[in-house]
């Protein structure tokens, strides 16, 4: 993909310049107008291409200059001056077209970074509002584990205690222990700054641990949550930790979506199904009252909301990760009341190419 | 007076606390029964068993508050515990209202959940004793006939007979008739007894304890 880009760079480039220089020759301009309109040329291209292309199209610019433009001469220049002319042109050129891209990247970086903090920035808000489900979440297991060892601390004072029990429940409070340990590392993973790291994951392990984060959450709100994951579905190639924020906001946002419904009535599914294009498309809908038309598209842009304490950046977040993916995420409205949005991952390809 | 034991039915969604908390109380002496959601309670639980409800406010599909609800409607409605992990404040007003006997926090101090448990135990078999002492008098108060029950209601407004036999369309001498049976069938010696029998069975709603308007 990225090679063919370069080629096409490259030859479109170089007709340019020879036709640049050509016209030029026919209407007789100097050697030194011809000369900066080529390295105008270069930094062009150096700016919207690579690195390498730039360097072939500076090449293909001093070449120009040496057989089309003005005087009309072949390379056999007896002039020592011109050899110093063309050598000079391609420093300069090349020169300027490396700095426009050590300045690009440094944007890229720059930009890249900061997306990377906004969408941390997304995460730890998510996890605010998911703050007292998740101590709840925590205080389920370590009730256990209390109640457990006052048990067994009554057990211990009879005459003969019952150390079957005992040991069950020693077994039992480790489990919960691990419990515990388990939503922390959860919520840790999500809060962590974190790199985009893509490598396959699994679907169904994905909407698991999402659904995991917010089940509490969900009881709390009347919500029933539904995962439909085929068992067979491929890995996808994408970045765990952002990969499950998008999700978990889709499924947060269901969630708001039914606030003041009929309670009989509310239920967010999360489905996923291998798509005609071989990729993965994840679901997520809900049972409120739909998204009006004319906001289909608006909900993404960054600071639009809906909500009375809402950021409007969470879509926005969304869409600007999955599309760094290769992926899509859309919003559309169901024939029977609730919006659902879908969002598409590649598979990973040494999954793909089994 | 009952053959059963009073009971701890435990309902709570976690399946690893709904154990712990089964031990803790059946070391502290407890009988218990674990139940993972209320819909199972409600279909499994022995009728006429004494004793409370543990339940977890937040569950999935039917909560406590539901639980609470669909108790009440029941011939032996349990007194109600609620353990939660956080209580919000809406909940909490409704569970009391509704006649919750405690709310606890899931990581309270062991004796306080044991002492509630133990004081819910005893409301509920003093609320047995008292249902079951309105029962044999309802019982005896069934003898009455529907006449005997109409005089009966003015007598215990503390109404003359000869108001009585006007109101009714008898006479007199009828509603004195009346009168001795009722005394007889209760087996009271006054009227002031046969007032409180009357109030303790709950034979009458207390508007019909009222007088008409307009005498």
């Amino acid at each position: 993909m990225h090679k063919f880009r370069h080629a096409a760079e490259c030859a479109i480039a170089s007709l340019a310049l020879v036709s640049l220089t050509v016209v030029c020759e026919r209407l007789h301009f100097n050697l030194t107008s011809v000369g900066l309109l080529c390295v105008i040329v270069v930094v062009v291209i150096s700016r919207i291409g690579s690195l390498v292309s730039s360097i072939f199209v500076a090449i293909v610019a001093a070449l120009c200059l040496a057989y089309i433009a003005p005087p009309a001469h072949s390379f056999r220049v007896d002039d020592p001056l011109d050899y110093v002319a063309i050598g000079a042109f391609l420093a300069v050129s090349l020169t300027i077209s490396e700095l426009m891209s050590k300045v690009r990247q440094h944007a890229e970086r720059e930009m890249h970074l900061l997306r990377q903090e906004i969408a941390h920035v997304g995460r730890v808000s998510m996890m605010g509002q998911l703050a007292s489900a998740l101590a709840h979440e925590i205080n389920q297991p370590l009730g256990a584990i209390l109640r457990n060892a006052e048990a067994a601390e009554l057990f211990l004072q009879n005459a003969s205690p019952d150390l079957d029990e005992i040991r069950a429940i020693l077994a039992d409070i480790r489990r919960d222990d691990q419990r515990a340990g388990s939503v922390i590392d959860r919520m840790r993973g999500l809060l962590k700054r974190h790199n985009l790291d893509t490598r396959p994951v699994d679907v169904g392990d994905l909407v698991g641990d999402v659904a995991a984060i917010v089940r509490t959450d969900a009881i709390a709100r009347h919500v029933e949550l539904s995962l439909e994951v085929p068992g067979r579905l491929p890995p996808v190639l994408g970045d765990r930790v952002h990969v499950q924020q998008v999700l978990l906001n889709l499924i947060l946002n269901g969630l708001d979506a039914m606030n003041g419904t009929n309670r009989e009535n509310r239920l967010v599914s999360v489905t996923a199904r291998l798509d005609e294009t071989h990729s993965i498309e994840i679901a997520v809908s809900d049972t409120g009252h739909g998204i009006s038309v004319d906001k289909l598209q608006r909900v993404f842009d960054p600071f639009f909301t809906t909500k009375p304490n809402g950021m409007g950046m969470g879509l926005a977040i969304s869409r600007t990760i999955i599309e760094a993916h290769g992926g899509k995420l859309w919003a559309e409205n169901k024939n029977d009341g609730g919006a659902i949005f879908r969002f598409t991952l590649p598979i990973a390809k040494e999954a793909a190419s089994q | 007076m009952s053959v059963y034991q009073p009971t701890v039915h435990i309902v709570d969604d976690d399946i690893s606390f709904l154990a712990a908390i089964s031990r803790l109380l059946q070391a502290g002496g407890f009988a218990v029964k674990p139940f993972s959601s209320a819909r199972d309670f409600l279909a499994q639980r022995d009728a006429d068993a004494p004793g409370c409800v543990l339940a977890d406010l937040q569950m999935p599909g039917m909560n406590g508050l539901d639980l609470q609800s669909a108790l009440a409607q029941t011939p032996n409605p349990l007194p109600i515990l609620f353990l939660t992990g956080h209580g919000d404040i809406p909940s909490t007003v409704r569970a009391m209202r509704g006649g919750a006997e405690d709310f606890l926090e899931k990581r309270a101090p062991k004796e306080k959940i044991l002492d509630a448990v133990k004081r819910s135990l005893t409301r509920n078999s003093c609320e047995r004793e008292s249902r079951a002492r309105q029962n044999e008098l309802r019982a005896q108060f069934d003898a009455l006939s529907k006449r005997e029950l109409q005089v009966l209601a003015h007598v215990v407004q503390g109404r003359l007979n000869k108001q009585i036999a006007a109101d009714l369309g008898i006479h007199e001498r009828t509603v004195k008739l009346h009168r001795t049976a009722i005394t007889t069938k209760l087996g009271v010696q006054s009227v002031a007894e046969l007032t409180r029998v009357t109030l303790q069975a709950g034979i009458f709603t207390a508007s019909k304890l009222t007088f008409p308007k307009g005498q």
